[in-house]
């Protein structure tokens, strides 16, 4: 099963491993109304891609992600991996939100094995070495006895990345994982996760990444979306042809950020 | 006696009852706010007057009534029963809502009280546009708690019954207290009925259309609701249920812990101080009547029997605890069932408080016929009653309280139901189960005095194995002021022994094993 899935990536480089087809969603406001928050999206993410979707705050980024992840139902259209449709979490699709959330009353080794509870025939000790071993992927070697609380905010980040890769999922979905780190700390993650991405036998094997900040999608992605302000549409599609590790200071790179700016406004 | 005039005494019963509660609720409401904003707002009040209210608010109620009836007849004989009793309403009613009001003021946020003092603001202006706006909100959901805590006492302070003096005034309680002494079946069945509906009309003419004045929140309306629509004209908002109420204790709670994290132990050791001051001053009070005073205390409790002491507290002990665990062995189950879908935890919650509200007193002689040979069934029904809803409600909120984002984490990782209660529910509603404990012991020491033995004009219901309440109901009728001191004594004891020793211990011990204090 693995090897013959391993073998058809090559042949079906194009094929998407997760698609989202004619999304819409809407909320009900406090007085009754209707908020139409995504309207009639259709996106495929493809295998061993890195996606970005920016677009401006309150442009239903995060309702996009949940609907992808199972975790909202949305009004109308559905969400596909491998062709089949989503109905509800799978470990094969992974979310990071935004606030690393983690319960303060578990260690970090419990908190990452909570992804394995799900996981049928595997032992307790079995769960513990596979989660200490993405714990020392993640660089939290040594911390796996400590309270989330003893950590910082990178650290906290790290412990939900490993807690999120532990099922060996094939589609990592993130919103705005670096928004709240300190700048040097968001740089090291991000690269972190790039080449987690690259790594052939180290899931994940594709990513989505929504963000607001242009310069940071443009560094990660092989493909930017951009979404209209609510409700979302896709407003364009830019095709990022440069090397890793780009730099963010090349005319190259501006070139980029520019054309999606424009796009986006 | 035809059936319009049953119908007509018992409506004017019920009004007249309203009155005093609501008069009751308004004095609580004046004090509230003095006291509140002035511990919110002056430091060194706020040191003396929260350790005082923890202790005034933990003492049983009930056994109150015979000093305060002395002393209102004696002070102003006229009107001094009535104020007797809405002085005993007052005090089933108040510190809930004081807690509210300190813990709004004390926590307003420094911006704007600097802003306030940036721009010179008077005292009076301050407390027009910034305190009592901050306050009015947490103030307004405390008053259906309060209101239910008050009717179940109504009763009891409605007949101030003192040796040979014997006072009746005119409301529910006598009411129904003549009714059943009648055995007048109809006329109890009617005052069921008006109490039922006039609660309900309170809860959607009143109380839910205030609450839903200060908060509207973000929700879908169901359709369960919109079936209802008439109710949802009635009560003018999308939400017609109540917020669940976050009543005395965690308020209490979160205030003394705010306390002790700024000064640990200089104020673990004020706080201290304070409740030995207050001791003491209650024992020069006591011996402001001469040594002769303390001394007969103590050959009074010689007199009732320090075995009979003994032997009724244990089993009135063993009732309270019986009664906790109860409450908590149903309402754990049922709020972690019922938490995560809004619409059916509205509704409950919205159903079970207006139950609550219904006075077990009142429904008690429909229950007399039934349970005559079960006492000590009787008694306990009587105690769950004042004791269950605390428990259920505060679970439920400690439920609903816990982070959006943790609950879609824990839906992400398809945690198993077992999982999800053990890993997460139970956790994040632990300090909202203890102080619903806490509030629940409370509460049910409080109901002793009416569950263990229950006087409805001639009409005597009472345990048959001992009891404190049992006790403090007995010499109380037959005017012991000096037995019904000393049985206060030993019941208050016991109850803020129990706070200080295990409740609040066990409170610290899991907050800080769950790294959430």
């Amino acid at each position: 099963m693995k090897t013959s899935a391993v073998a058809e990536e090559k042949e079906l480089d194009a094929s998407p491993i997760l698609q989202v087809v004619n999304v819409s969603h809407s909320f009900f406001t406090k007085k009754g109304a209707v908020l139409e928050v995504i309207r009639n999206m259709s996106l495929d993410l493809y295998y061993g891609e890195f996606l970005g979707v920016v677009g401006q705050s309150g442009s239903g980024k995060t309702t996009l992600l949940k609907i992808m992840a199972g975790l909202i139902k949305p009004t109308d259209g559905k969400v596909l991996y491998k062709g089949k449709a989503v109905n509800g979490p799978t470990p094969a699709i992974s979310l990071v939100f935004q606030e690393p959330v983690l319960f303060p009353w578990l260690t970090v080794l419990e908190n990452v094995m909570l992804a394995l509870k799900r996981v049928e025939n595997i032992s307790k000790e079995e769960m513990k070495i596979k989660a200490q071993s993405f714990l020392d992927m993640v660089g939290l070697s040594g911390f796996e006895n400590s309270y989330p609380g003893e950590l910082s905010g990178g650290m906290k980040q790290r412990v939900v990345l490993a807690r999120a890769l532990v099922t060996n999922p094939d589609v990592l979905l993130m919103d705005e994982p670096f928004s709240n780190l300190d700048p040097l700390t968001a740089v090291s993650l991000r690269r972190e996760i790039d080449l987690l991405r690259q790594h052939e036998t180290l899931p994940p094997s594709s990513v989505l990444l929504v963000s607001h900040n242009v310069e940071e999608i443009v560094e990660l992605s092989d493909r930017v979306l951009v979404l209209t302000s609510r409700p979302a549409q896709i407003a364009g599609e830019v095709k990022i042809d440069m090397g890793k590790p780009r730099d963010r200071r090349s005319p190259r790179f501006y070139e980029y950020v520019d054309a999606i700016f424009t796009l986006m406004s | 006696m035809d059936y319009v005039e049953v119908f007509l005494i018992s409506l004017l019963a019920i009004g007249a009852s309203y009155a005093r509660m609501a008069l009751a609720l308004l004095f609580s409401v004046l004090f509230s706010f003095a006291i509140g904003i002035a511990a919110g707002t002056n430091k060194s009040f706020e040191k003396v007057a929260i350790p005082v209210l923890d202790i005034l608010q933990s003492i049983p109620i009930l056994g109150f009534f015979p000093v305060a009836i002395q002393l209102f007849y004696t002070a102003v004989p006229v009107i001094g029963a009535e104020l007797a009793a809405i002085f005993l309403i007052f005090t089933s009613q108040t510190w809930n809502i004081t807690f509210a009001v300190y813990e709004s003021t004390r926590f307003i946020r420094s911006e704007l009280l600097d802003t306030a003092r940036f721009l010179r603001i008077n005292l009076l202006d301050r407390l027009r546009y910034l305190y009592i706006p901050t306050c009015l909100p947490r103030v307004v959901r405390n008053f259906q708690p309060s209101w239910a805590n008050g009717m179940f006492f109504l009763v009891g302070s409605e007949i101030l019954t003192f040796g040979e003096t014997e006072i009746q005034l005119f409301g529910l309680g006598t009411i129904v207290s003549r009714f059943t002494v009648e055995g007048n079946v109809t006329g109890i069945a009617t005052v069921l009925m008006l109490l039922v509906f006039t609660t309900v009309l309170i809860n959607l003419l009143v109380f839910i259309p205030l609450n839903n004045l200060f908060e509207a929140p973000f929700r879908k309306p169901s359709r369960r609701w919109e079936k209802f629509g008439f109710l949802r004209k009635i009560a003018k908002a999308p939400k017609p249920h109540l917020p669940i109420p976050v009543m005395t204790f965690f308020e209490y709670n979160r205030a003394v812990g705010e306390i002790v994290k700024r000064l640990t132990i200089p104020s673990s050791l004020l706080r201290n101080l304070a409740f030995f001051i207050l001791a003491g001053l209650g024992v020069a009070l006591l011996a402001t009547g001469g040594d002769e005073f303390f001394e007969r205390i103590y050959e009074t409790l010689q007199r009732l029997g320090f075995e009979t002491i003994a032997l009724s507290s244990f089993y009135s002990f063993v009732r309270v605890m019986a009664a906790v665990g109860f409450s908590v062995a149903w309402s754990l189950p049922a709020a972690i069932a019922i938490a995560r879908k809004p619409d059916l935890s509205a509704t409950v919650a919205t159903v079970f408080q207006v139950i609550a509200s219904i006075p077990v007193t009142i429904v008690y002689p429909l229950l007399a016929e039934s349970l005559a040979n079960m006492p000590e069934l009787r008694a306990f029904i009587m105690i769950i009653a004042a004791t269950q809803w605390y428990v259920f409600f505060q679970v439920l909120a400690g439920l609903r309280n816990i982070p959006q984002v943790e609950l879609e984490v824990v839906d992400l990782l398809q945690l198993k139901t077992w999982d999800r209660v053990k890993l997460v529910y139970l956790p994040r509603s632990a300090p909202a189960l203890i102080t619903g404990c806490i509030t629940a012991a409370g509460g049910a020491w409080n109901g002793l005095v009416v569950a263990e033995r229950l006087v409805l004009g001639d009409v005597v219901a009472e345990t048959d194995l001992p009891g404190l309440g049992k006790l403090l109901s007995q010499l109380t009728y037959a005017g012991d002021l000096l037995g019904s001191i000393a049985v206060i004594i030993v019941m208050s004891g016991i109850i803020v022994l129990m706070n200080r020793l295990f409740w609040k211990r066990l409170y610290d011990t899991i907050g800080s094993k769950l790294k959430i204090m």
